[in-house]
């Protein structure tokens, strides 16, 4: 199931390849796989055995940029509703700095994140995870994941990031000037996924200079959109909500944002029940094993497995043989009517979500 | 031009290989010797990175690389197929000595030989320079010794056969191999940094010229609609036939045509890789300058030895001091003691008329320039 990049070789900074490497990362720029090789060249610095892009929006659900590590079952459980749990969603729609997040430093106070591991990162194979978090247009992160399979980065390693961050922000902004750029003559105006999808900009006098397809569609299939335009104007609220749970915001943008210098970035996204939210895995995992009417021993070996424990590791914490708990598995699976592991995951998740309570409200963005 | 300019500056300094720069009183002063350390070198790649399309984007680059080789100067200069080189970054060369170099000095730079000629490679020092074309070395040589000892230039190029040099120069030292490796090795991402520099600066900036007010530029995409053009594009656009012009580039994917004495129109095509124009086209005008100097030395130091009467000993004394050679290597060439030497150049000024070594360079110049 490993997949990804392993068998790069190490990348000393400042070595003798280094900087035919970066150079060949900013060759790149404006094209489709400048994040892919971005966070290779990353994981061939800190010796990472796979990485995987991802844009965070302000409101909407995650996206996948690069994907070399998740298989298709971890990604279906994750939008599914797990990102909800993910920590770096939650650290991004909270305080939305950009920057190097080790995933230990965010983790440090709420201990039922660290359950998420358990999901999703055992799901994975990741053991430990740096976030490279990069601004995009439309308070949006592009952040780029470094991850390792079987064992702990180090001080160091976290350093080596750090110290690229300056180099890797300056790339990846002549990179999305660039989309920008390259925006402009395209009347069709179609970007890439590194930006929010459904965006107007404006010049600093208001004028309009940019908008994409999907906020000319959501303009023509929303009425509502022009009113919550002229609220968004003239109150400067910066937020405005409408129809359907959908959300308009604005933010101003840089004075060498290339098609429109201090103008504005609108964006539509939808809101709702796509806001983090903190964890009672516990009380979901209590009340999981009280629906499906499932006896003490059969909800211990539950909980057990949702924790991510394999068989064996079940059967040495309960002090009884892999063969019994291959039995109780089996009856209960027999119970919940599944076969397989993945099923059983994805029966839990409604219970996890009703469980566990909004996080709290933005400070960044409040 | 006006050959009364051209007369070497005076001042006080007079050490060897640098009659005419000056090290001292320049704003950057002596460059403190480097690290290659990646520490220091990556918050000044992000710094790069971060002024791609900006004006001050060459300021960073000559300090991100002054930061790995110390020199006495910085500059940043653009050499272009047809018009003479200009300055875009002079932070340390006073403006007598820029003036002196724009009036006619610059034929005599190998770097312009090198650009010209098209043997132009990353990161060249004046032995490269020399190296890449075998020549007669006495321009070079006399180069050396009038304006610059020896350069280290990263060249990059940009549109329309223009490249951008970022040159360190040095009053003694010769750069030596390892601090060219150092560069070397970050060469293309410099160099990457720099493409999108220019591509960013051609779409992005609607009215400003990356290289040089003086040349009208006119960018075109793939089916030949205007996408950009300068103010100098347009005053100048108005001597070009359009029926002709879209006749000649059309056939030819590029090209060069002479539109009068003092100016030239050429143009190029983007591969279809090109991010930013696929397909498209540049056209530049550009003032014609003279080329390289390629007039025999020889030829002229013997009139010029004629004209002044000098023996054979004080030929063989004018050249070397000409080639930038101090009296103790003329002494050791000429297998005479340094007394000796210094007797006859003190019967050379009497000849010449002259009282500084400054001034038979000036009076050598004006011959070659007026023999030209």
């Amino acid at each position: 199931m490993k997949l990804g990049n392993s068998s790069s070789a190490p990348l000393p900074v400042g070595g003798p390849e280094f900087y035919g490497v970066l150079g060949a990362v900013a060759s790149e720029v404006g094209r489709s796989r400048f994040y892919r090789d971005l966070a290779r060249f990353l994981g061939r610095i800190v010796r990472s055995d796979f990485c995987l892009v991802m844009r965070y929006a302000r409101f909407s659900a995650p996206d996948f940029l690069v994907n070399e590590v998740m298989s298709p079952e971890a990604v279906d459980l994750y939008f599914a509703g797990y990102y909800r749990f993910d920590p770096f969603y939650n650290y991004w729609r909270q305080r939305g700095h950009c920057g190097v997040v080790p995933v230990r430093t965010i983790l440090g106070h709420n201990t039922n994140e660290h359950e998420y591991f358990n999901v999703i990162y055992r799901e994975a194979h990741i053991h430990d995870e740096i976030a490279i978090f990069l601004p995009a247009p439309g308070g949006a992160s592009v952040t780029i994941f470094v991850d390792r399979s079987a064992d702990n980065f180090d001080e160091s390693d976290i350093e080596l990031m750090n110290l690229l961050y300056p180099t890797i922000a300056g790339l990846h902004k002549v990179h999305l000037d660039w989309l920008f750029l390259n925006s402009n003559h395209d009347i069709a105006g179609t970007l890439s996924r590194e930006i929010p999808r459904a965006i107007l900009i404006l010049d600093r006098d208001g004028r309009r200079v940019f908008t994409s397809r999907e906020w000319r569609d959501a303009e023509r299939r929303n009425p509502q959109l022009d009113r919550a335009m002229r609220a968004l104007k003239e109150e400067q609220p910066g937020l405005v909500e409408f129809s359907d749970n959908m959300v308009v915001h604005a933010e101003k943008l840089r004075s060498d944002f290339p098609i429109a210098p201090n103008g504005t970035i609108c964006v539509i996204e939808p809101r709702g029940d796509s806001a983090p939210v903190t964890m009672d895995y516990a009380g979901s995992v209590n009340r999981f094993i009280a629906a499906h009417g499932l006896t003490p021993r059969e909800g211990r070996i539950v909980e057990l497995i949702l924790s991510g424990y394999p068989t064996e590791e079940i059967a040495r914490k309960l002090r009884i043989s892999r063969g019994t708990v291959k039995n109780h598995r089996g009856r209960l699976y027999y119970k919940l009517d599944i076969t397989t592991e993945r099923e059983l995951f994805s029966l839990f998740l409604p219970h996890l979500l009703k469980a566990s309570l909004p996080a709290e409200p933005s400070a960044k963005f409040a | 031009m006006n050959r009364a300019r051209l007369s070497i500056v005076g001042g006080s300094d007079n050490q060897p290989g640098s009659r005419l720069a000056t090290s001292s009183g320049s704003p950057v002063g002596r460059i403190s010797r480097s690290t290659f350390s990646a520490n220091s070198l990556l918050p000044s790649l992000g710094r790069l990175a971060a002024r791609v399309g900006h004006a001050d984007f060459y300021e960073v680059a000559l300090e991100l690389i002054g930061g790995l080789v110390s020199c006495d100067r910085r500059l940043v200069m653009r050499y272009s197929r047809f018009d003479r080189p200009g300055f875009i970054v002079n932070q340390s060369l006073p403006s007598n000595y820029e003036a002196s170099y724009l009036d006619g000095l610059y034929r005599f730079d190998p770097l312009f030989r090198v650009v010209r000629s098209g043997e132009v490679t990353g990161v060249m020092t004046f032995r490269d320079m020399r190296e890449s074309q075998p020549v007669d070395s006495f321009y070079d040589e006399f180069f050396a010794s009038v304006m610059i000892h020896d350069e280290l230039a990263v060249m990059l190029p940009a549109v329309g056969g223009i490249c951008i040099a970022l040159c360190f120069d040095r009053d003694r030292r010769r750069f030596r191999d390892v601090e060219v490796f150092k560069l070397r090795q970050l060469y293309s991402l410099i160099d990457t940094l720099h493409r999108l520099h220019i591509e960013r600066i051609l779409i992005g900036s609607r009215g400003g010229s990356p290289f040089d007010v003086k040349m009208a530029v006119l960018l075109t995409d793939a089916d030949g609609r205007p996408l950009f053009f300068n103010s100098i594009w347009e005053t100048l656009a108005g001597r070009v036939d359009e029926g002709k012009l879209a006749a000649a580039t059309s056939a030819q994917p590029s090209g060069e045509h002479v539109i009068d004495e003092d100016h030239i129109l050429h143009w190029e095509t983007f591969p279809q890789s090109n991010a930013v124009v696929p397909g498209g086209r540049i056209h530049m005008i550009e003032r014609s300058s003279p080329g390289y100097f390629n007039a025999n030395a020889q030829v002229i130091f013997g009139a010029f030895a004629d004209r002044f009467h000098l023996t054979p000993r004080e030929k063989e004394i004018v050249w070397l001091m000409l080639r930038g050679y101090p009296t103790s290597m003329i002494a050791k060439a000429l297998a005479v003691s340094p007394g000796t030497v210094k007797n006859h150049r003190y019967r050379i000024y009497f000849k010449l008329d002259i009282t500084t070594e400054r001034e038979i360079f000036s009076l050598f110049l004006n011959d070659i320039l007026l023999a030209n």
